[in-house]
């Protein structure tokens, strides 16, 4: 492990590793920056540092170059040398490895000017992208831990909990539980043998929040649970990450060696006399785990079902013992508090919800990526001033947050300002802030298609309403997008969706109608075109679709003709070509190739 | 004692009851499917669901999980419990769509047919867990358990497999509501014939038996068994007997006796007919005092 050398070099040249950028090639290019820097001689003044994510996702690999806070996109290893010689040597900036503006193809390569960073408050990520999270040496040198010394050499249990309190703090998993009213319930629990846990599951499908955190900052988590366990009075904790994330496991883990290390975790924490150390447990690919009674469940070795509540976990949790379980995001947010206190936290927000949120801004956004943003911005800075707005120039038609069973909203609502209440009021969840974008050229009836079939296998088949009734309800949407629907399915699938919501056992099946009813709320005349014309308006549902050749665009090139995998294309050279609808399977292979826009979809 | 309603009348119960187990006290009726006293309670079939009016938990809970609390308003029979009982009701029919009790009880909630195809009709088993959770809790043989999630669940020993860990005490299918348990006695099980047909394992042997009170077989007792089995590791299987007698009468501790009895005279009397014994003129009865 190195030593503290953060102010030895002139330059430090951030590069990300997490899995999107080692995907598209950083490993390589940082191979090449680290034998250039070497190479001309500069490796003692400039510092190749291998990061976490710093959230814009959709331009990696990024490569950040400080104290100049340039940000350069999608840098592959023959940019390399460029790279080094003009901005590293002679300090100018490559403008065609700079972020470019969508609308103007304006360069900004100033990190602090992208628009994309511009409306972000990055608190609680603030550290990811920009430290190595292997080295705990970075995460004291930008402050860290000075929270926790403060909490355990000044402050009381009480203190620190009416300070939570006080910020506001809601719990960022889902549910937005007061965090301080939490601490206190398992605070006050009777016994002696309490734990604390953190929910790294992140199960819904494309979040990489608690990822991003995990690796690329989770001492940031490591603090804020040792914290909580000295407020709550737990020596112990346990840490649930998904197996699906093995760098945030290899990361969590090496921060907590280095922490014990440190005297910053284990036994006599900073010499106060408090003890307190941490466990890994690996999911095993159940996105029901992630539920806090099935999570429990599965920490002591035994399946993940969920069980009903009350008793509350605060009460009876692990082990039948007082135990307090919040999201990795929540734990990341209490060292901030602690440190900054609760009157700054709160300033930040609306009424009811206070601080930052952290959303997966995904889907058919010019920029997506990981954002972190203040409660209350509405849907339409999130997704067109931040989001960079929709790509090729389409419409928005909704967006779904929350997770997979989040409510969709559609257009009419993008002034709503994002906060636990307001998205409840319309018929959606904060979740763990999924933000899926959609144009349109999606259909919501294959939306809620789509997002029930995930429920459907991840449900833990303990009560009948979720394990049944998610399968009927699919059966109904399924034969809907097939062309076989009725109206009467519409009042059945209702009908079914309200029980399951009313009467599940845990979170899955209670949100898992969210997204039909959200659709059925704001997209209905979708589903009745669907059962009443037999058709699909966004051209998605293949039962209901066909695909004709325009003929006065057809210029007769013949390639839909040659790609058409079932032969199903006729027609001579330079002739209208014509598509044999018996044997079209409508897989939209020579709508994607025609180069004049004369496939259609109707 | 904790205060609380239910259906908007007063009841008590102690610290640590569920709503279930007071309203069943107080003669209040709440379907249940996968409750049973003598288990740990399991919350999945969501008959005993109750709607929390007022203090507490808002919404649909299940009342055999719920613990009580001071101040709680309950309704059983509010439109939103009949409303979840009825479509719960019709998806399990649609499961288990011959199954009488299931029948029986979607007749109470209007529902004659299944609502939805059924892919598999002879299915019997609801997922109730009481077969799992009596070999669990009860019979302590963990035989029995859940695999697979979502509509693939389905009950069993490891990996479907016969195991030697199963006692043959058939438990499981005393419990089951559904009849979806068979147990299917093999060789070695060991097994009672009765003149009268099968009993427990508690019995009163004859209408003749001296003292006429219930005695236990511990050949057949799981107590007994699991305890040779085990030698004495699996200590205080069931014991149901025991926790039902409200006399508290049962006592496993008790051993055979010999006794000693100084008496007069014994009468073999292998049986009896009332018959006038003046007819036995060489006896002299009605005539000599000591006859």
């Amino acid at each position: 492990m190195s030593t503290s050398n953060v102010e030895q070099y002139r330059a430090d040249v951030l590069v990300c590793t997490c899995p999107a950028c080692t995907k598209t090639g950083a490993p390589e290019m940082e191979q090449a920056l680290k034998s250039e820097v070497e190479r001309r001689n500069l490796a003692d003044e400039v510092h190749v540092i291998e990061t976490g994510s710093r959230g814009f996702c959709s331009m990696g690999p990024i490569v950040i170059i400080q104290p100049e806070g340039i940000l350069y996109c999608q840098v592959g290893a023959a940019d390399v040398p460029e790279l080094v010689e003009e901005t590293l040597v002679k300090g100018r900036v490559v403008e065609r490895l700079a972020y470019k503006e969508p609308e103007t193809h304006k360069a900004v390569p100033y990190y602090d000017e992208i628009p994309f960073y511009g409306k972000q408050m990055r608190l609680v990520l603030r550290n990811c992208g920009l430290i190595n999270p292997q080295n705990i040496e970075e995460y004291i040198a930008v402050g860290g831990y000075q929270a926790l010394a403060k909490a355990l050499t000044s402050m009381t249990s009480e203190e620190i909990i009416e300070e939570v309190k006080k910020s506001g703090l809601r719990g960022r998993g889902g549910a937005g539980f007061p965090t301080g009213r939490k601490w206190e319930f398992a605070r006050n629990a009777p016994g002696d043998v309490k734990y604390i846990v953190a929910n790294g599951d992140e199960g819904d499908p494309g979040a990489f929040m608690d990822r991003s955190l995990m690796e690329g900052d989770p001492h940031a988590i490591l603090e804020g649970m040792t914290i909580g366990a000295y407020a709550i009075g737990a020596h112990e904790g346990y840490i649930y990450v998904r197996d699906e994330y093995p760098l945030a496991l290899r990361n969590l883990g090496a921060a907590i060696e280095q922490a014990r290390e440190y005297g910053l975790l284990g036994q006599d924490i900073l010499s106060s006399g408090f003890d307190f150390d941490v466990k890994i447990t690996r999911g095993a690919g159940a996105f029901v785990c992630g539920e806090e009674t099935a999570l429990m469940a599965s920490i002591e070795g035994r399946a993940g079902n969920p069980r009903p509540r009350p008793p509350f976990p605060a009460q009876s949790g692990l082990w039948g013992k007082p135990t307090n379980i919040n999201n990795a995001k929540t734990w990341a947010n209490v060292p901030l508090i602690i440190d900054r206190g609760a009157d700054w936290f709160s300033q930040i927000g609306t009424e009811t919800s206070k601080g930052t949120m952290i959303f997966s801004l995904v889907g058919k956004v010019n920029n997506t990526g990981l954002v972190e943003v203040p409660m209350g911005i509405t849907l339409r800075e999130l997704i067109f001033e931040v989001g960079g707005g929709i790509q090729n120039g389409k419409q928005f038609k909704a967006v779904q947050t929350g997770g997979p069973s989040g409510g969709c909203i559609p257009a009419s609502l993008l002034d709503l300002p994002v906060d636990y209440e307001h998205l409840k009021e319309v018929g959606s969840i904060m979740g763990s802030g999924g933000m899926i974008v959609m144009d349109e050229g999606a259909c919501m009836v294959d939306v809620s298609r789509y997002f029930l079939d995930f429920l459907k296998e991840e449900s833990c088949g303990k009560c009948t309403p979720c394990r049944e009734g998610i399968r009927q309800m699919l059966a109904i949407l399924t034969r809907i997008t097939e062309g076989e629907g009725e109206m009467a399915d519409l009042e059945q699938l209702e009908t079914l969706a309200h029980v399951v919501k009313d009467a599940s056992l845990c979170g899955l099946g209670q949100t898992a109608p969210n997204p039909v009813l959200s659709t059925l709320r704001y997209f209905r005349d979708e589903y009745v075109a669907h059962i009443e014309d037999k058709r699909c308006p966004a051209g998605v549902c293949r039962a209901l679709i066909e695909y004709t050749i325009l003929e006065d665009a057809c210029t007769g090139c013949g390639l839909c003709r040659r790609k058409c995998p079932q032969e199903a294309i006729s027609g001579g050279k330079k002739e209208v070509h014509v598509i044999d609808q018996e044997k079209c399977i409508q897989c939209g292979v020579c709508f994607d190739v025609c180069k004049f826009d004369a496939v259609v979809v109707r | 004692m904790v205060t609380f309603t239910i259906d908007k009348q007063e009841v008590q119960g102690e610290e640590g009851q569920t709503i279930l187990e007071v309203a069943q006290e107080a003669k209040i009726e709440i379907p249940t499917l996968c409750y049973h006293k003598l288990l740990s309670p399991y919350g999945a079939c969501r008959m005993c669901v109750v709607e929390v009016v007022a203090g507490g938990r808002p919404g649909l809970q299940t009342s055999c999980t719920y613990p009580i609390e001071e101040g709680l308003e309950v309704l059983t029979r509010s439109p939103a419990v009949i409303e979840a009982r009825r479509v719960v009701l019709g998806l399990m029919l649609s499961r288990t769509p011959n199954v009488e009790a299931i029948q029986n009880l979607a007749r109470e909630y209007g529902i004659t047919e299944p609502p939805f195809p059924t892919d598999t009709p002879e299915e019997r088993c609801i997922l109730c867990g009481q077969c799992v959770r009596t070999c669990d809790e009860l019979v302590k043989a963990h035989v029995l358990n859940f695999s697979e999630r979502g509509i693939e669940r389905r009950v069993g020993p490891p990996f479907l497999e016969k195991t030697r860990l199963c006692i043959g005490c058939g438990a499981c299918s005393i419990v089951c509501p559904t009849g979806a348990v068979e147990t299917v006695l093999e060789q070695d099980a060991v097994y009672r014939e009765k003149p009268l047909g099968p009993t427990s394992a508690i019995w009163v042997p004859s209408l003749q038996a001296v003292p006429r009170v219930p005695v236990i077989d511990t050949d057949v007792c799981i107590r007994f068994r699991q305890n040779d089995r085990s030698a004495g590791e699996i200590a205080d299987a069931c014991g149901a007997c025991q926790i039902l007698c409200e006399a508290g009468a049962v006592d496993f501790t008790q051993q055979d006796e010999v006794l000693e009895l100084d008496v007069g005279a014994i009468i073999v009397a292998t049986g009896f007919e009332m018959w006038d014994p003046h007819k036995l003129t060489q006896y002299s009865y009605g005539k000599s005092p000591n006859i």
